[in-house]
Order: C-alpha cells, then sequence, then structure tokens
C-alpha cells in the first residue's frame, strides 16, 4: 500500500479519482465477460470480481487510517481474485477454455490494484500491466476460435477504455487531488474513448466484409506492409 | 515527430500501390512477388517474415516507452501558507546536521556561526553588566563571561580556554563533531545568560506589560 | 502557455503491432481484424486539435470584510470565452501565499462549452493583511488526453482583511516643533478650535463677526494649529525578514506589509505626508504625499512591487539575496540602504517595520538616524523558543531592540500573534511624544 494514507505531505491526497477508476475497472471486466460465455468461466469471473470489491474496501479502509484491517481485507480481496483463476482451472471443461479466460483474470485485479492504489509509484505499470493480460486473453482467445467476431473486438475496445480511464483517473488525481469536483470530465473522456472504440470496431467489421480472400498476393503484401509503416509513423 | 514524417510518406505510397493493385489487376503482375514467395517456400513463410518484423517493432516500441514516460503539467499546491524558515532554522540545521564535507575544507560557514554567536555573547554581556563594548569583549575573550568552558572554550579568542579534552571526547561519542558540540553549548550560554538578567530583575519589554 | 504534448497513447502502437502480427504468424484472421481496431485507436491521439484556451475567471467572497481568523467562502466562476469546447478543463486557483485554505479545494475540472461557465468554492482562513489573489493555473487537454496547454487566467481579486490603528507614534520633526502631528495649541491653522475672548492685537480676519453683530462681544476664532510631518513607511522585505514563527503561520514580511497598511489608513486619515518604501528584491518608493490618489498609488505600490510580495524567496534567490558578498544586483541591500539614504528629505522621519532578524537592518536604522532621520521601529516577533537556534535568534533581537533603544530609537515590539498593532502602538505612544 502506499505508505501516504489519508493525505501526503502537502496535505492533498492525490489518489486515482473515483470514477474513472471505476470505469477502468468495469471496462476490463465487461472485456473478460465478452470472452468467456460458459457458466464455469462466468462463475471464475464472479469470484474475480468479488475479490477486487474486497479489495477496493480494504483499500478504502487503509486510506482512511485502519491500517492493520484495511491491509488484511485488501489482502484477502487480492487472494480470492487470485483463487478465480483456479477456479476455471478445475471447472472449465475444455483447455481452450481454461487458455482463453485463465491469464485475463488476472487483467481486472491488476488495473485495481493501480488505481486503489496498492503502490502509488507504479500505478501506471500495474494499469498497463492489466490491459496487457486482457489482450493477451483476447489473442489467445482468438487463436483458439473461442469467441465470435463481434465479442472479441468489442472486448479489445473495452480494453483500450479501461488503460485510458485508468491513466486518466491517475493523471486527474496527480493534478487536482481527491477533493475537487472531477467527475464531468472523467465521463466526457470515457465516453469520448468509447465511442470512438465503437467507431473502431464498426471500421474493422467492414473491412472484414470486404472480403479479401480473393485480392492477389501482392495486394495483401503492399497492403500489411503498409500497415505496419503507418503504425510506426503514427508512433506518438 | 518530424524524423517519423518520411515512414508516413512511404507507408501512404506503399497503401497507394496496394489500392492500384486492388483496383487494376495488371499492375499485381508487374510486381515479381511470386520468385519471393518460391525463395522462401510458401506465401505463408512470406506472411511470417512480416509478422516477426511487427513484433520486432513491439519490442523497440516497448523499450521505448519505459526509457521515455510520460510529461504532464505540475499545477502548484496554493492550499496551504507559502512556508518560510524559523529565526535560528540556519543554526539548528548547522549545528544538528552540520556541514558538508566541500564546506568543511573550503567553506567560511564555521567560521561565520563561530563570529556570530562570539558577537551575540558580547552583546548579551553588554546587556546583563551593564558595560561597554569593549569590556564585554575583553570578558568573552578570556573566558570570564561564563561558567561553562566547552561555550568559552568556543568564542574566546587566543587567549581564551582551550576546550577541556573530555568535552571533545564526549562530542565524539554522542557522534557530534566538536564544532557542532562547542555551538550548541556556547548557544545556550548565550540564551541562558540572557534569561538570567531577566530574572535579576533587568528591565526587559515584557516585565513592562 | 505552455504546450506539452502527453505521450499518453504511444504504447497502443505497440499494441496494434503485435496484435496484428500475432494474426499473420498464426494465420488468423480474426485477429489480424484486431490489428485494425488497435490501428484505429493509435490513430486517434491525431485526429484531435490542440485546445484553444480563452477564458474569464471572476472571484466573489461571502464576506468581503472579515476578520482575522474568520472563515471566507471564495467563489470561483469561469467562463469560455473561446469559440470550441474545452473537454477536459483543469483549474487551481491561485489562492493568496499567505492564505490557507480550510475546507473544499480550490481545484476543479470542468467540460466547458464556448459561452458557458463553470462554479466551485472553497473556504479560506482569513489573516490579517490584504491578500491579492495569484493567477489561477490551468490545464487544457484535448479530448484523448494527447496535448495539454498549460497557462493561468488573472483578475485582479483581493481579500482585504483590515485592522486599524487609532494613531501612529510620531516623533519630533525638529528641535522646535511641537511632538504630536496635530498640536492642541490654538494657532492659525485650518482646523476650528474654539473662540476666545478678543485680545489686543489678533488679526481682524479672525474676529467672529456674526458674534459681534449678535451680542456685541468682540471675540476671536482659534484654530487648531496643524503642522504637518512628512513620515515614511519602510518595510523590511530583505531575504532575512522572510521568516515565520512555525511553518502554517505568515512570515514577519506579511505581518509588517499589513502593519504598514494599517498606519498607511491610520496617517491619510490625518493631514501628514506618508511616503511608502521597501527594501528586499528591490528598491521601492513612493514619496511622501496626501490625498486619495496618493492612497491608490500606494495601494497599488503594495499591491504590485515584487518588493512587497510575501512569497519567500525561493532556494535560488535565497543564494543571491541572502548576499554573502553581495553580488546580485536586485538584492543588493547595500545600495538600496543609499537609495533610500539618498530619497528621504531632510524633514522625512522613517517607520521601519523589520523583525530584526538580520544585524544588516540594524545598522540601516543606526545609520539613518546618525544621518539625522528619525526613526521609529516597529518589529514583528516571529521568534519561537522551540530550538536552540530559535532561543538564540530571540536573543539576537533582543540585543538589537536594545541597541536601537540605547541610540533613543523608540522600538515597538509586537507579537502578531496575540497583539493588535494599534494596542502596541498607543502604548508605545506614551513613551515617544
Amino acid at each position: 500500500m502506499s505508505g501516504d494514507g489519508i493525505s501526503g505531505v502537502d496535505g492533498i491526497t492525490r489518489h486515482p479519482t473515483r470514477v474513472s477508476s471505476l470505469v477502468a475497472v468495469c471496462a476490463a471486466v465487461l472485456a473478460i465477460a465478452l470472452l468467456g460465455t460458459t457458466s464455469a468461466q462466468r462463475l471464475a469471473l464472479g469470484v474475480d470480481v468479488a475479490g477486487i470489491a474486497v479489495l477496493a474496501l480494504g483499500g478504502a479502509a487503509w486510506h482512511r487510517g485502519h491500517r492493520v484491517v484495511g491491509g488484511l481485507v485488501a489482502l484477502a480481496g487480492v487472494g480470492l481474485s487470485l483463487a478465480s483463476v483456479g477456479v476455471v482451472v478445475v471447472r472449465a471443461e475444455t483447455v481452450s477454455q481454461r487458455v482463453e479466460i485463465a491469464p485475463g483474470l488476472l487483467g481486472p485485479l491488476l488495473v485495481a490494484c493501480g488505481v486503489v492504489p496498492v503502490w502509488k509509484r507504479f500505478s501506471r505499470t500495474f494499469v498497463s500491466l492489466g490491459a496487457a493480460f486482457v489482450v493477451l486473453t483476447i489473442c489467445l482467445s482468438g487463436l483458439v476460435r473461442g469467441a465470435e467476431m463481434l465479442p472479441l473486438l468489442g472486448a479489445f475496445a473495452a480494453t483500450v477504455v479501461a488503460w485510458d480511464a485508468g491513466e486518466q483517473a491517475i493523471n486527474l488525481g496527480e493534478q487536482l487531488g481527491n477533493e475537487a469536483r472531477t467527475w464531468p470530465v472523467e465521463v466526457g473522456h470515457s465516453g469520448a474513448t468509447a465511442v470512438y472504440g465503437c467507431v473502431a470496431v464498426a471500421a474493422a467489421v467492414g473491412f472484414h466484409d470486404l472480403d479479401v480472400t480473393g485480392v492477389p498476393l501482392v495486394g495483401l503484401f503492399a497492403l500489411f506492409g503498409a500497415a505496419v509503416l503507418l503504425l510506426v509513423g503514427l508512433y506518438n | 515527430m518530424r524524423a517519423r514524417t518520411p515512414v508516413v510518406v512511404l507507408g501512404v505510397a506503399v497503401f497507394a500501390l496496394a489500392l492500384g493493385v486492388l483496383l487494376t489487376p495488371g499492375l499485381g503482375g508487374a510486381i515479381p512477388v511470386a520468385d519471393a514467395v518460391d525463395a522462401a517456400g510458401s506465401d505463408y513463410k512470406l506472411f511470417v517474415v512480416f509478422g516477426a518484423v511487427a513484433l520486432l517493432l513491439v519490442l523497440v516500441v516497448v523499450g521505448l516507452r519505459a526509457v521515455g514516460g510520460q510529461a504532464q503539467a505540475t499545477p502548484p499546491d496554493p492550499e496551504h501558507v507559502r512556508t518560510a524558515p524559523a529565526p535560528g532554522a540556519e543554526f539548528d540545521s548547522v549545528v544538528g546536521g552540520g556541514v558538508g564535507l566541500r564546506e568543511q575544507l573550503f567553506g567560511d560557514e564555521r567560521e561565520r556561526v563561530r563570529g556570530r554567536l562570539r558577537e551575540t555573547a558580547t552583546q548579551t554581556v553588554m546587556r546583563r553588566e551593564n558595560c561597554g563594548r569593549e569590556t564585554a569583549r575583553e570578558r568573552v575573550e578570556n573566558g570570564t563571561w561564563t561558567d561553562d568552558r566547552d561555550a568559552a572554550a568556543f568564542v574566546g579568542g587566543e587567549r581564551g580556554p582551550s576546550p577541556p579534552v573530555s568535552s571533545r571526547v564526549t562530542a565524539a561519542l554522542r557522534g557530534r563533531s566538536w564544532f557542532q558540540h562547542g555551538a550548541r553549548r556556547a548557544a545556550e550560554e548565550i540564551v541562558g545568560t540572557s534569561d538570567r538578567r531577566v530574572t535579576d530583575g533587568g528591565r526587559r519589554t515584557e516585565d513592562d506589560r | 502557455m505552455t504546450v506539452r504534448r502527453t505521450r499518453r497513447w504511444r504504447g497502443i502502437v505497440a499494441v496494434a503491432l503485435f496484435v496484428g502480427g500475432v494474426g499473420v504468424v498464426a494465420a488468423r484472421p480474426l485477429v489480424l481484424l484486431l490489428g485494425v481496431v488497435g490501428a484505429a485507436f493509435a490513430a486517434y491521439p491525431h485526429l484531435t486539435a490542440t485546445p484553444e484556451v480563452r477564458l474569464d475567471i471572476e472571484r466573489r467572497f461571502g464576506d468581503d470584510s472579515p476578520d482575522d481568523g474568520d472563515d471566507v467562502v471564495v467563489t470561483v466562476r469561469v467562463q469560455n470565452t473561446g469559440d470550441s469546447t474545452l473537454t477536459d478543463l483543469r483549474i487551481v486557483d491561485g489562492v493568496p501565499p499567505m492564505l490557507t485554505v480550510s475546507d473544499g479545494s480550490p481545484r476543479h475540472a470542468a467540460v466547458l462549452r464556448p459561452g458557458k461557465t463553470t462554479e466551485f468554492e472553497y473556504t479560506v482562513g482569513a489573516a490579517r493583511g490584504r491578500h491579492r489573489f495569484e493567477p489561477a493555473t490551468v490545464v487544457a487537454r484535448d479530448v484523448a488526453g494527447t496535448r495539454e496547454v498549460e497557462t493561468t487566467v488573472d483578475t485582479e481579486t483581493e481579500l482585504a482583511c483590515t485592522g486599524t490603528v487609532p494613531e501612529v507614534p510620531l516623533r519630533q520633526q525638529t528641535e522646535q516643533q511641537s511632538g504630536r502631528v496635530i498640536t492642541d495649541e490654538g494657532g492659525s491653522g485650518i482646523e476650528f478650535h474654539q473662540t476666545r475672548e478678543y485680545r489686543h492685537g489678533d488679526p481682524m480676519s479672525r474676529i467672529d463677526w456674526k458674534r459681534h453683530a449678535k451680542t456685541g462681544e468682540l471675540t476671536t476664532i482659534e484654530f487648531r494649529e496643524e503642522r504637518t510631518a512628512s513620515v515614511v513607511l519602510l518595510v523590511d522585505a530583505t531575504a532575512d525578514a522572510y521568516r515565520a514563527r512555525r511553518a502554517d503561520e505568515q512570515n514577519a514580511v506579511a505581518h509588517s506589509l499589513a502593519g504598514a497598511e494599517q498606519m498607511l489608513t491610520a496617517l491619510s486619515n490625518t493631514r501628514n505626508f506618508v511616503g511608502l518604501a521597501g527594501i528586499g528584491r528591490e528598491f521601492a518608493w513612493l514619496a511622501p504625499g496626501t490625498g486619495p490618489e496618493h492612497g491608490d498609488a500606494a495601494s497599488t505600490l503594495l499591491a504590485t512591487s515584487p518588493t512587497f510580495s510575501t512569497i519567500p524567496p525561493s532556494e535560488s534567490e535565497r543564494e543571491s539575496g541572502s548576499g554573502k558578498n553581495g553580488e546580485n544586483e536586485e538584492w543588493d541591500v547595500q545600495s538600496q540602504h543609499a537609495e533610500l539614504q539618498r530619497r528621504l528629505g531632510s524633514n522625512a522621519q522613517v517607520v521601519l517595520l523589520t523583525p530584526l532578524t538580520s544585524p544588516d537592518v540594524l545598522t540601516m536604522a543606526l545609520g539613518l538616524e546618525a544621518n539625522g532621520t528619525r526613526v521609529t521601529v516597529v518589529s514583528p516577533d516571529v521568534t519561537n523558543e522551540e530550538t536552540v537556534g530559535g532561543r538564540l535568534a530571540a536573543t539576537e533581537r533582543e540585543n538589537r531592540m536594545r541597541t536601537l533603544r540605547e541610540s533613543r530609537i523608540p522600538v515597538v515590539d509586537w507579537n502578531p500573534e496575540t497583539d493588535r498593532l494599534g494596542t502596541e502602538l498607543l502604548r508605545a505612544q506614551e513613551g515617544v511624544a
């Protein structure tokens, strides 16, 4: 846990802001929910969410000064969340059902650790790492053909929204602290990212509908090369 | 950003080529892609090369991100009174933390502290004894202004008492230099001297109130 | 105004390349399609424009003339006067340096469409003095958070928490003149004082003719005789004067300024010529004068001159300011003394406000007195007795006060925490005259 408790040296609490933090965790959970549709996977995700809720409660208690109780509760939350991986390994029927969701269950937990925050100095790292785990699980799901196209694309967009909201929570917290009213900006920012995500998914679906199987090989090579070059060029 | 502009231009050019190939099938035949496919074994393997390049770039980008980090404004913290040090805070830091090695070797910080204490001792003695500056100066120089030998030695002149060896040892045992110890004792003694004057019934503003 | 690229989206390119690469290598079109979504997000930060920040700010107080220690609610209204929507506007208000926020937050975030306003409020604890608000800091980001504009918006706002002092103890101008500024000897001044029986030799113009017409008595009107003094209030704002008793309290310069403010008001109610001077970051000077315009000029100087800033010098300023050698021109206190000496007329007297934390200010006061300028010292006491250094500083201050008194310079020892300056001055008045 970050050692600054209720307030920092300068008397201002600079934790990640609440609304964006909530959006980040919910979007990460949504991404996993879109991938895992069997009952075992849903059960594991439920355990995961319960663990995150307990972690959030423990974090709140810790930051209000109840160090011992808060710390123990938070630790229990993390434990419960980690147990969800065990749930999916034991309960899922096929290997692909396990593989496509097990790493992803760590995603929301890591994002939550970043915005509670468990260790303020590494908040951004936690959030990025959490998003990376969700992306990994989306790729695995695509590889084992576990999910349909729309849920897969949706899950990916949701992951970007989760990362974006988590980072926004952190930088708003750093600049304005937690006493300031920041929710309109948080809602506006994440709303815009989500809408853009929908546009991106629609574009991908449109691209899919173009049906590139009839295209000559040279054309495909050129398209892919152009994509790589443009991505590097857009590197921000 | 500017360094990447050629990459974007190249990317757009390649994209245009791709569109050209897609729209006019005759153009595709002009590019010797079949030879490349033959060399690689199959078209899939050629795609794998592309994919591998992309994954390699991932490592580069992730590495750059780790090095660069983010930039953002740090607004001021106006919630609290802009703090100023308390009077005498410099003295406390010199006595408490000592002076740095460089300052010890080349600086005049110690002499300034000593000079300041000497002056204050003189002034305080003048105030206590109601005597002239010369007399007070004399008493500080030869160490007769106080019973504390450490304090007397610290502010005293060449004719004054030398610091007792036992004090140096005590100071060293407490992890302080002789300078820190002496300065602290001298300051305490000066303050004590000043207060004694008040209890002697001297005229001080507080008494008038 | 600073425009900054936050670089927060740079990781998305890696993600897009990753999923695209995996899709190609594994020959899974569905995964390759994820690369399209990733590429779209990589383009996202390039689609937004740098926000254009044009704002108006306005502050209102719950109580316009609070007492020392009162809580004052500050309401800040910010209006977007530009043509575009500010999607991510962050404001940190410029709370005066010597005030503490006791409730709420002076920070605020809003989405602001053109012409719209947003409002927020917080509470500050009032402390004595005139407190000018600093410009509010504004950080505006575009909707993706790619570019960040950092700038300030300013409006002149002042929270005045002023006390009054009944009278300022002034010293005799010259040997012959009366001690108090306004004498009670009847004379030929302007203000009506009393009438008395006509004596031979009184000028015809001073005879009360109305009364003569009514009663037939011959009486002479006497006016209160007034001899104006020329007073310069001198504030010590050198680096050594920026000392505070505790970290959360006002520093001595702020106390001195509050005191100068009160005395300025008191003196401008008399017919004295009042001037203002400051030694510190640079030499500040307003020649003695009188009248409302002069009062305004004095207020402006107090509010705007860097010398009269309550903000303690920064580390780097302190380095050059504590003046081991006085190399820094701006903080060259020696030449500021000389400048002061030159500007003070032969007739002016000085009321010096200083915490007496440095030997230099003592030398200056003694030097002024030796050159024939009458000096009175008003000294806010900010020493604390909690550490050895603090006690030593208190002793040094005692010594300096004694040296001043020995040179017949009156010293008003003022504890700004517990005493009102007015009471202290009245107490001193008896001793001065």
